[in-house]
């Protein structure tokens, strides 16, 4: 990613392919550089991981599914969502808030799940999101596909805060799923 | 420049967002200046980049967190040439800072200019009380994590760490009289000064005090050197040996150099193929390098070395003389060891022969 | 009141900017930079193959070696092109 602010900065438009395992990671690096709170959204263009082991075909297949993204980084086209009404709505507004963080969250949980944890989102309430961790068997000897949960509770903090004004803090349980 | 309404506010702040977690020595102007007489570097003139945020450190950088580190002048330019290697891309600072395995720069520092810098050599020189010792290792890491950004949970992504990441700093025991220090075997005369780094995982303890012989101390050793934990058994590596001066005068007695103690454990720190099989990193499907160097592939009893040449073993007489504790250290594979040699105005320069062969 | 050096260094980089976005690719220089590991070639290759038909032409494409940044003759090389696509983790 640095590359790519180098680029950018040079007045050169750069699109980003990378892995959706990644996607924490690209949020660190982009709070680290200062970047605005949109630049991965906008810049960047996910693919489902793994990608090591495709045929070239299937790599073909998978770019020509993707290309539209590209373009679309390359000429200032990407759709960031809007933010969600700071004030909230009578009825059930923190059902509709804890909808939306799941529907922002759904990439994160869905790289965890193809290392074999999971994110669940089950409340939201007064400003805070809560949610569990579950791990069970991880694809990763090391455990080093998951990041720790304190460091996952501000990642989904940094991706929900810019739609869902009334958040204050993400609340995370870690459960270790004990196999039979 | 940081304002701060009140020094106890401007130590809370330093404390939770610019330190390793520990309080440090508030980096006034006047202390900066003071630091800066430790070196004839120029204050803009920048050391490196220090990744992950790819931010340049100039002398100044260098010299605030220096100060921070409670480092005295005389210990700058050390720190100066520890970094110009450390910041060295093939030592690659960017893959440390972000792997998750503990991997830090181990330092040493072998010449007269440690002492008169205020290092020692002697007794708990791995552990606490030691303060030139500290300062110059803790100085390292204050630049990584505030110039750098490498910072725990968020970019640095060790699993555990290791103690040794606070700071890890050596110097050379050269009064023993058993070998030639370290920066003389890397090319420099006796009276010139050398740091040494090694992307390194945290000290494992070898305990002997009743080996009389060479063969029968370094036995020990290899057994500590190629244990299936480290980085090295499935690929071999740099590692390094910080000699106890009563281990050193064991071999030393009996007539053997470095070369010889690199050479014994080149040999015979390794591991049979049917011992990687049983546990560990070793991939039986996909080794990390051929292994038709050292044997057959199909043979269980071939023997996989934990160094990859005799001369990849950094060897350093180090510790007090009470007892026989030495100490081995193992490597993470994708960095290199580097050498500078440092002048006594501070300036520095790589030696002429800086690669250790793969 | 207390003053003090600011640790993180004074040349830290500013809060970097986007570069203006062109309104169409035709006729833009195309760079690749291959960052990644085994496939992102395959994956780089055809992504230049569809942007060259949107009228885009491939300057320059360059791997070098991975988990560090480019080297500065790359970033000099790619300065040439209007348009870059990099990648790839994993």
């Amino acid at each position: 990613m640095r590359d790519a602010v180098t680029l950018e900065a040079l007045g050169i438009p750069t699109a980003i392919i990378v892995n959706d395992v990644f996607e924490p990671i690209a949020h660190a690096t982009s709070a680290l550089l200062r970047l605005p709170d949109d630049y991965v959204a906008k810049n960047v263009v996910w693919l489902p991981h793994p990608t090591s082991n495709l045929t070239d075909e299937r790599a073909a297949a998978l770019i020509d599914d993707r290309i539209d993204a590209i373009r679309d980084v390359l000429l200032g086209r990407t759709r960031v969502a809007a933010l969600a009404p700071a004030v909230p709505r009578t009825g059930a507004p923190d059902r509709e808030s804890l909808e939306t963080a799941r529907a922002i969250v759904h990439g994160l949980a869905e790289s965890l799940r193809a290392d074999g944890a999971d994110l669940v989102l089950s409340d939201f309430a007064e400003g805070t999101l809560a949610g569990e961790l579950r791990i069970g068997e991880l694809t990763c000897d090391d455990g080093s596909c998951i990041m720790p949960t304190d460091a996952l509770e501000r990642m989904v903090e940094a991706m929900v805060r810019p739609k869902i004004a009334s958040l204050r803090s993400v609340t995370l349980r870690e459960i270790r799923l004990i196999p039979d | 420049m940081l304002e701060f309404s009140s020094e106890a506010a401007a130590y809370e702040a330093f404390v939770t967002q610019h330190s390793d977690g520990l309080p440090v020595v508030l980096p006034t102007p006047e202390r900066v200046e003071r630091m800066l007489t430790g070196t004839r570097e120029h204050p803009d003139d920048v050391v490196g980049l220090v990744y992950p945020s790819g931010n340049e450190a100039t002398v100044r950088d260098v010299a605030v967190n220096a100060v921070m580190a409670g480092a005295e002048p005389r210990q700058l330019r050390l720190i100066l040439a520890v970094l110009d290697a450390v910041l060295d891309e093939r030592f690659n600072i960017n893959g440390i800072q972000s792997t998750t395995h503990c991997a830090y720069p181990l330092v040493i520092v072998s010449g007269p200019l440690a002492f008169e810098s205020g290092l020692s050599a002697g007794n708990n020189v791995l552990g606490n009380g030691l303060r030139g010792n500290l300062s110059v290792g803790r100085a390292v890491r204050l630049v990584l994590t505030n110039v750098g950004g490498g910072r725990p949970g968020e970019t640095d992504m060790a699993v555990q760490g290791t103690s040794a990441k606070i700071s890890f700093c050596v110097a050379e025991r050269l009064d023993t009289g058993c070998f030639p220090s370290l920066a003389e075997r890397q090319g420099g005369d006796a009276s010139e000064t050398s740091v040494t780094i090694m992307a390194a995982d945290g000290p494992i303890t070898v305990s002997d005090h009743r080996s009389a012989t060479p063969e029968r101390l370094l036995t020990n050793v290899a057994d500590t050197l190629r244990h299936m934990g480290s980085l090295n058994a499935a690929a071999p590596g740099p590692a390094a040996l910080l000699l106890a001066p009563q281990h050193a005068r064991v071999i030393a007695r009996a007539g053997w150099t470095v070369a010889d103690i690199q050479r014994f454990l080149f040999e015979t720190a390794r591991n049979p193929l049917r011992r990687l099989h049983q546990g560990g990193e070793w991939d039986p499907v996909e080794p990390l390098y051929s292994i038709a160097r050292f044997g057959d592939a199909n043979d269980p009893d071939t023997l996989v070395p934990v160094l990859a040449t005799p001369e990849s073993l950094l060897v350093a007489v180090t510790g007090g003389d009470t007892g026989g504790f030495s100490a081995v250290v193992t490597s993470w594979p994708a960095s290199m060891v580097l050498h500078r040699f440092v002048a006594h105005d501070g300036s520095y320069s790589k030696p002429a022969r800086e690669r250790i062969p793969a | 009141m207390i003053v003090v050096h600011d640790p993180r260094g004074g040349r830290v980089a500013a809060s970097p900017t986007l570069a203006a976005r062109p309104p169409s690719l035709a006729g833009l220089r195309l760079g690749i930079l291959d960052n990644g590991k085994e496939k992102a070639d395959a994956l780089l290759r055809r992504t230049a193959e569809l942007l060259e038909r949107d009228g885009a032409s491939l300057t320059f494409a360059r791997k070098p070696s991975f988990s560090r940044v480019a080297p500065p003759e790359a970033i000099d090389a790619l300065k040439m092109c209007d348009i870059v696509v990099t990648g790839l983790g994993g």
